[in-house]
């Protein structure tokens, strides 16, 4: 285990140890006690986890002895009756340190136990602890739970899903805001934020682009910024003719100014075109739901500009604080209301063709940072309870064996007039001192897991960074483990007192049924528990198969990407494909790249559709019309670079020019859906955008389906248009590589270029755009690749918590059938000895496994009928009972399980008879 | 849990083997080191001596039984930072405790006189035998 690990628990155990100390009061009489201990406690910073235990036992020594009757006669208060507590005080401690001491004679056992439940808390505490981060605790900000995210929604979006009770949100125009920022009683305090990029100061690495944001006032209050240098804007710095002035975010400030004070300035300063006054606080961050990156440079939002004035533009996004009297679904209320009022006053860049208006919509800003996660944290929650559960069953199971072979101890402590509340005592204290070990050892695991959740989890968990182990989850997951201690202690002795008696001391043979029925009660359960992990886990990995073999459509093997800004100024508009071809050439003309096609495109596959027009068959009117289409504006050999088969009709050519007749390619789904086959060449259709152009294209070729965001979404329809037809600002640009050609040997086929070529590609584009070239460079593979982290993540999460299960579940039955097989010896020896044959010995203990495993496999199927439901959002391509992943499950456990049965009926059948006899 | 009787005191019998060993630890830091003479220094003195770690509260028990019969005597001594300012209970050997280590020792001494060598050489020999399982 290493280091940091061991000291976290011995620290941990010191300060159990202080707390201990302070029990003894500050009274004369333990003064030089608690100053033996101060004295004996090894003070420097990194002490051992040996030494703090010695500590421990130092200190319970002490408490013990001070809490003892004799010496507390001796402390003169023998004429006072002891009261209750305080004799409890005295046993329970006293256990405690008897349990120690078993603990440091008994490593095998006790650490079966330890590690067990270690596991299960371990594996509790660490979901735990990202569901209280990221679910349970509010946003650093003040007043958070009334800080709400405010932004358009439109008529209908179907090809995104969102989470229940969530408004999908779209940026909010300028003069909009303003309107509802005058007229929204709902919030006292609205705020907005328009994402931009910046040009970063240049520190040798050529220009680079920085994240940038214009702000309106109020904003960085609202979510309580604090300043690390200098001031926050000033209401004056919102004024259309104000000195421009800017703030630093406190990284940018480090890394790219030296952390130098002396670039602060005031505005009206000679020669300053833009005038640094702040640098924020370095803890601030942006919240996720808005951006995933805190802005570098910040700006006032100067809402007169005239480049506000179109409604159409809507690049805001709006944040407000709710009023007093307000909540979310009065908020809501007026706020559809004050829609519907602003699009009968402004129905330019609010109303859609067919006279739908744009909505407004409101989400609390932790929900709308959350998402879709809540249910998924759900998920692993409920699996780590489920391992938590087999945990907590195999201990109980592991504390009775232990209870049973020390019946003896027991009866004759009865025998001496212990009563069954003592016996109990000691039972409970010690499965008590034990779970609270295994509390400690499970928020070590839990550490160490908590770090690699934050590390493997894809980058669509919300609130990541804000994710840590802090001590209100680490008292919390000690505090269940002692009540988890207290469940199986008295679970055991519950099972141990049905067998003990006196009679036990003569005829040891009796008594055993009652919690030998306990312990198969617990076994079979654990088996039910770990066949529904295993059902789920199967479930998930069937699906995530289908994802990672699902045909794309096209060919990324070979295919890299990078996207460039074409668009340099207004008089690009309408030209904007000269600077596609220029790109093109550049890119092609790379001499070492080894590159042999490009390709353009507005988007790419696996990602988010970035165009969606409205489409309009002929013939139907507005309220017909769908969206949900994904446009795509490319380049005529895109399909061919890409390896996108043309089913129909032709493909783009360089005859689709800017003047010839405007025409479209669209794919098969396309097809089918709207005209039922994909015989649609010549067809015509219009395409509706929110600047109320409506083009009629003609639609000359058919492309096969493509995916386009991620494979659980299915094949969704798209259309192409040439880029010569459709001006497009931004380009992704696709070059295929001779995988085997051009000197570029083995290392090219994966997913690294060579410096060189990333270096010569980066030069090429920056001769057409200089602006941060092809800084998103990479390989189409790992864009698919990053589609599918998060289905990868869950999968391993559940596959490892099942194994884990499993595990622990065919350990309890192993462990069952010996304590059978040796309890019965002298029955299967006396049965060997008469002639019984090895098969059939085998088969009595085989039969018992079965018995036991069977009845784990109905259970478990039983659950999983419950618990698949819960997982069908996250399948795809497979039924949420489907026999193949029941297959899987039921075949994985039942394969545990017979090794773990014939084991020890191999040992039962070997069974020396003669042996046996003559021991007894 | 027998308690001892207050009116018993300094007519105490024989010494046990834990109350032997403190006593004789007492005796070796108030010749070498006086300002050790306290529960701690006792322990760290038979510690070091024997490779035995005696429980504070086992040490305590015996501590106070002693007291009680009158054969060490306890006043506080001062107090020091690395004891959270706390002050050490210091023990003091009394004339009586003297002489009932002396009878012990000596009763020790009697008893044992001429078989230590023949016991060294037995444990020597036991040692090569034994295996080192739990014996039952």
């Amino acid at each position: 285990m290493n280091t940091g690990f061991t000291q976290y628990l011995a620290r941990l155990i010191l300060r159990l140890c202080q707390w201990l100390a302070r029990t003894l009061g500050e009274s004369k009489g333990a003064e030089s006690l608690r100053g033996d201990l101060d004295e004996s406690i090894d003070r420097s910073t990194n002490a051992t986890l040996r030494a703090s235990l010695a500590h421990l036992r130092d200190t319970l020594s002490t408490t013990i002895y001070w809490w003892r009757p004799a010496t507390r006669a001796a402390r003169g208060r023998a004429a006072a009756p002891i009261k209750p507590r305080e004799s409890a005080m005295y046993n329970a401690l006293e256990d405690v340190h008897s349990g120690l001491r078993i603990l440091f004679r008994r490593r095998g056992f006790k650490s079966a136990v330890l590690l067990t439940l270690g596991l299960g808390i371990g594996a509790t505490t660490t979901i735990f602890s990202v569901v209280d981060t990221v679910l349970l605790r509010p946003l650093p900000y003040a007043a958070a739970d009334r800080l709400m995210a405010l932004g358009t929604t439109f008529p209908d979006q179907p090809w995104r899903k969102d989470a229940a009770g969530l408004r999908r949100l779209a940026g909010v125009s300028v003069r909009n805001f303003a309107d509802w920022r005058e007229r929204a009683t709902s919030f006292d305090h609205l705020a907005a934020l328009e994402s931009r990029g910046a040009l970063l100061p240049d520190v040798g690495r050529g220009l680079e682009i920085g994240s940038a944001a214009s702000v309106t006032a109020g904003f960085l209050e609202l979510l309580s910024v604090k300043m690390h240098l200098g001031r926050s804007f000033l209401a004056e710095d919102f004024e259309a003719n104000a000195p421009p002035v800017r703030l630093l975010s406190y990284s940018i400030w480090r890394d790219r100014y030296g952390a130098d004070s002396s670039i602060l300035g005031e505005p009206g300063q000679a020669g300053a075109a833009e005038v640094v006054v702040g640098v924020l606080a370095p803890d601030f961050k942006l919240p996720e739901a808005i951006r995933n990156e805190t802005p570098d440079i910040w700006w006032p939002l100067k809402e007169g500009s005239p480049r506000y004035l179109n409604r159409g533009m809507r690049s805001l996004f709006v944040l407000g604080r709710l009023a007093p009297h307000a909540t979310l679904e009065t908020a809501r209320e007026e706020m559809d209301v004050l829609a519907v009022e602003l699009a009968e006053e402004f129905p330019d860049g609010n109303v859609i063709h067919d006279g739908r208006a744009f909505g407004v919509g409101v989400n609390g800003l932790k929900a709308q940072t959350i998402g879709g996660a809540a249910r998924l944290l759900g998920l692993f929650f409920g699996a780590a309870g489920l391992l938590m559960l087999v945990a907590l069953l195999n201990s109980t199971n592991l504390m009775l064996v232990r209870a049973l072979a020390r019946r003896r101890e027991f009866e004759v402590r009865q025998a001496l007039g212990a009563g069954r509340a003592r016996l109990s005592l000691l039972l409970i204290t010690e499965s008590v001192t034990l779970a609270l070990c295994g509390g400690l050892i499970g928020v070590g695991l839990a550490r160490l897991g908590v770090g690699a959740f934050v590390r493997l989890s894809p980058q669509s968990m919300p609130r990541l960074a804000e994710v840590a182990l802090d001590v209100r989850v680490v008292s919390l997951a000690l505090l269940m483990s002692s009540l988890l201690g207290l469940l199986v202690g008295v679970l055991a002795s519950w099972g141990l007192g049905t067998g003990l008696s006196l009679e036990g001391l003569r005829s040891r043979a009796q008594a055993v049924a009652a919690p030998s029925q306990l312990r198969s009660g617990l076994v079979v359960c654990q088996l039910a528990i770990a066949v529904m992990l295993l059902v789920g886990a199967s479930l998930l990995m069937v699906s995530f198969l289908n994802v990672a073999s699902f045909d794309p459509g096209f060919e990324p093997k070979g295919l890299w990407t990078f996207s460039a800004p074409l668009k340099s100024g207004p008089q690009d508009v309408g030209n904007l494909w000269r600077r596609w071809d220029a790109m093109l050439e550049a890119v092609g003309s790379v001499p070492a790249a080894g590159v042999t096609q490009v390709a353009a495109s507005s988007n790419l596959p696996f990602q988010d559709p970035n165009w969606a027009p409205a489409i309009l068959l002929e013939g139907q009117s507005f309220e017909e019309m769908t969206t949900g289409t994904a446009g795509y504006v490319i380049t005529p050999n895109f399909p061919e670079v890409a390896r996108i088969p043309l089913l129909r009709g032709r493909g783009l050519s360089a005859a689709d020019s800017s003047g010839s007749a405007q025409v479209a390619l669209v794919n098969e789904t396309f097809a089918t859906q709207h005209f039922g086959n994909i015989d649609v060449v010549g067809e015509r259709l219009r395409l509706s955008r929110d600047d109320d152009r409506l083009d009629t294209v003609e639609i000359v070729g058919v492309l096969g389906n493509v995916v386009h965001n991620r494979v659980e979404d299915g094949y969704q329809p798209a259309i192409y248009r040439p880029y010569t037809q459709e001006d497009w600002p931004r380009a992704w640009i696709t070059f295929r590589r001779d995988e085997d050609g051009a000197g570029m040997g083995m290392a090219t086929q994966g997913l690294s270029l060579s410096t060189a070529t990333t270096d010569a590609v980066r030069e090429a584009a920056a001769t057409i755009s200089p602006i941060a070239p092809a800084a998103d460079l990479a390989p189409l593979n790992s864009r698919i690749q990053r589609t599918r982290a998060e289905p990868l993540f869950r999968t391993t999460l559940l596959v490892s918590f099942s194994l884990v299960a499993t595990i622990l579940a065919v350990l309890g039955l192993y462990g069952t059938l010996s304590h059978l097989v040796s309890r019965r010896r002298k029955e299967i020896g006396i049965r060997i000895a008469l002639g019984a044959h090895t098969r059939g010995v085998m088969t009595l203990v085989a039969s018992r496994g079965a018995l036991l495993t069977g009845a784990g496999l109905v259970l478990g199927l039983l659950g999983s009928w419950v618990t698949t439901r819960l997982l069908s959002a996250y399948l795809f391509g497979v039924e949420s009972m489907s026999p193949e992943a029941l297959a899987i499950g039921v075949g994985a456990l039942a394969l545990a399980s017979m090794t773990a049965t014939l084991l020890p009926a191999r040992r039962a059948a070997l069974t020396d008879p003669a042996e046996n006899l003559r021991a007894e | 849990m027998a308690n001892s009787d207050p009116s018993s005191a300094s007519t105490i019998k024989t010494l046990g083997e834990l109350e032997q060993v403190v006593l004789f630890a007492l005796l070796h830091l108030q010749n070498e080191r006086p300002d050790a003479c306290y529960s701690k220094g006792i322990r760290d003195e038979i510690e070091s001596r024997t490779g035995r770690r005696v429980a504070p509260g086992a040490l305590y028990t015996v501590l106070d039984r002693l007291e009680v019969h009158g054969l060490v005597a306890s006043r506080f001594g001062e107090a020091t930072p690395q004891r959270g300012g706390r002050r050490k209970k210091l023990i003091r050997l009394e004339p009586s405790g003297v002489q009932a280590l002396a009878q012990a020792a000596d009763r020790f001494q009697r008893m044992s006189n001429g078989l230590l060598n023949t016991l060294r050489t037995l444990d020597s020999r036991l040692e090569t035998s034994e295996s080192g399982g739990e014996a039952r």
